[in-house]
Order: structure tokens, then C-alpha cells, then sequence
């Protein structure tokens, strides 16, 4: 899939704006575009790349349990308690009865001009469309010998 | 997963020949981790909520369009919403009750410290910028793979790996005082 829905035809986005930001992001430098840089954060501090990769599932626990890293592991069980939690919130019960009724009664048409839709590209439509410009860029080539002789 | 996309595939087929409740289906099948993706990034339930349903609202209005995984189109349309109302709104302070949830602590104590730290993640979570609010919650409350998180929000795995580590330096900046 290759897109974010185009935030601004109103597929997706609920101000209309998104897109004009993110245009204006990417001529920023890469590194304020990746990771804005907020006021809150000037107090930030460095994690020990270990305790980055216990986080991720890379390496056991007991590998950032020592030294300096402890600490750290103490303070992120402690918050994985409350994210845990969150994992298993689930969607209040009458959310999906109410979603049904506010569904519009029609049949999905299709709404997005062609141009503007997303499309997927996988293997057999990448061959495809070579072989078919290969045909193409062919038929060009032999019309144009042919006029010109 | 490709089972699911299969009958993904079928369920949207029945809705477009005009079985409307099948749609219902899908609803059931995805509303939970888009729920609690929407509530992560915008701390309200009730704002969680509305996106859900609006979203759902357009995807079954553009589902003549879905092309390739229905999970992660409606995925992107919810992300979508949620950074568009964190834009809208500046809000200071977030925190939801949960009256619903059933309390599992042993303990008041217990209790009072949970109910604690759930509002102080939550004003930590809204003090960082969207992109790393949303790296942090995908990989840490939704449990996804950078690979995984890369594919739905179209960007690289070194990109994402960086926001979640600034993320994380960011929260135990702000929490590492009260709870180390």
C-alpha cells in the first residue's frame, strides 16, 4: 500500500490540513522531520542502548539487570504495568451498535475520482505494466522507423 | 492473517452487493486495537469514540476503493483522525475515568497508585509530539513490530526505531523522579 489515505480529500483526515503540513515538513532538514523537537523534551535523557533493545524483546532481562541499566529496568516495569493495562482495554459494548446505526443506509459506491485512489502494486501488475510499456514503446518505435522511411 | 484478509475480502464483497449488516462483522473483527489506539493518542475516551465512528463511517463509504489490507487501510484512516484532532486541539491537561474497567488491584493503596500513574503517563504521553506519541503507543500498548509499524505508517524501521527511543527518553525524563 502506498499512501496515508490523502488526509485531505477528506477520506481520512478531519481538518482537511494534514497534508498541507506534511508537505511543508519535508523541506525540513531529516532529523527535525523524524523527530520533532519539542520544548519538553530539553530534559530528555540518553537510555543505555541495552535497555533499548530489553524493551524491543531483544535481549533478557537479566542482561540490563545490573549496574547503571537496573535502575532503568525498575522504572520501565513499573510504567509496563499501567501499559499492560491499556493492552487490554477493549471497545465499550454499545460502540458497535451505535457505529451500525450511523452507517448510511446506501450501498459504499465509489465516491474517489480514479486519479486520486489508492492502488497497490504487487508483482503481477509491476510485470505487467513493463511488459505492456516494453509493447508499447515497440509499436512507437517500428510507426516512427516505418514514417520515416 | 492471510485467512483474515481472504475473509475480509468476502465480507466486503457482501457489503457491497448491499448486505449492510456484514459490515457489522468487521466492526467486531478490528474496533478493539483501533480503540485503543485512538484512546492512547488522544487520552479521551470520548474523542476516541467519535473518531472510531467516523472513521468506520468512511471506510464503509469508500469500501468500493479498499485495495490490498482492510486492517491497515482502516488503521491509517483512524491514525489519521487522531493526528488531525491532536492538531485541532492544544489541550494542557488529558485524563479519562474508566468506570467500566474492573478494578484489579489488591489493595487501595494499590489502587491509588495505579489510578496515579495511569494519569501521569497520560499527561506525559501529551506533552510529545504526535509522531512519537504514536510510535510509543503502537509499539508498547498495541504490541506491534517495527516492521509491522513501518508497513501501516509507510515510513522506515530505523525512522520508527528512533521515535520510539526519543520517546521513551522523553517519558522516564518526565517519570523516572516520582517512580524510579
Amino acid at each position: 500500500m502506498v499512501d496515508d489515505l490523502r488526509s485531505e480529500d477528506g477520506l481520512s483526515g478531519f481538518d482537511g490540513q494534514h497534508r498541507r503540513v506534511r508537505r511543508s515538513e519535508q523541506e525540513r532538514p531529516l532529523a527535525d522531520r523524524e523527530v520533532p523537537l519539542g520544548h519538553q523534551e530539553q530534559g530528555t535523557r540518553v537510555l543505555a542502548p541495552a535497555v533499548h533493545a530489553w524493551l524491543d524483546g531483544d535481549i533478557p532481562e537479566a542482561t540490563v539487570r545490573r549496574g547503571d541499566t537496573a535502575k532503568d529496568v525498575e522504572f520501565w516495569k513499573h510504567v509496563n504495568v499501567e501499559v499492560e493495562r491499556r493492552r487490554r482495554l477493549r471497545t465499550p459494548t454499545y460502540l458497535e451498535a451505535q457505529i451500525m446505526e450511523a452507517l448510511p443506509q446506501t450501498v459504499p459506491q465509489v465516491i474517489t475520482p480514479w486519479w486520486r485512489r489508492e492502488f497497490v502494486v504487487n508483482p503481477m501488475v509491476a510485470v505487467a505494466t513493463g511488459v505492456a510499456l516494453v509493447v508499447v514503446a515497440s509499436a512507437v518505435t517500428v510507426a516512427i522507423i516505418a514514417v520515416a522511411r | 492473517m492471510v485467512d483474515q484478509e481472504n475473509t475480509d475480502q468476502l465480507i466486503i464483497q457482501r457489503v457491497l452487493t448491499g448486505n449492510r449488516d456484514a459490515f457489522k462483522v468487521l466492526i467486531t473483527r478490528y474496533s478493539d486495537p483501533l480503540y485503543r489506539h485512538a484512546l492512547c493518542m488522544t487520552g479521551s475516551p470520548d474523542v476516541a469514540e467519535d473518531i472510531l465512528q467516523l472513521s468506520f463511517i468512511k471506510a464503509y463509504q469508500h469500501l468500493a476503493e479498499v485495495r490490498g489490507r482492510f486492517d491497515a487501510w482502516v488503521f491509517r484512516i483512524v491514525a489519521n483522525g487522531c493526528k488531525d484532532w491532536l492538531k485541532n486541539i492544544r489541550r494542557s491537561h488529558l485524563s479519562y475515568d474508566e468506570d467500566d474497567q474492573p478494578s484489579s488491584y489488591a489493595t487501595p493503596e494499590e489502587e491509588l497508585d495505579r489510578t496515579e500513574l495511569r494519569s501521569d503517563l497520560d499527561r506525559a504521553l501529551s506533552t510529545l509530539p504526535a509522531s512519537l506519541r504514536e510510535a510509543f503507543v503502537m509499539k508498547h500498548v498495541e504490541g506491534r513490530s517495527y516492521e509491522e509499524m513501518a508497513d501501516l505508517l509507510g515510513t522506515t524501521v530505523g525512522a520508527l526505531k528512533m521515535r520510539v527511543h526519543r520517546a521513551r527518553e522523553a517519558l522516564q525524563a518526565l517519570l523516572e523522579e516520582k517512580y524510579s
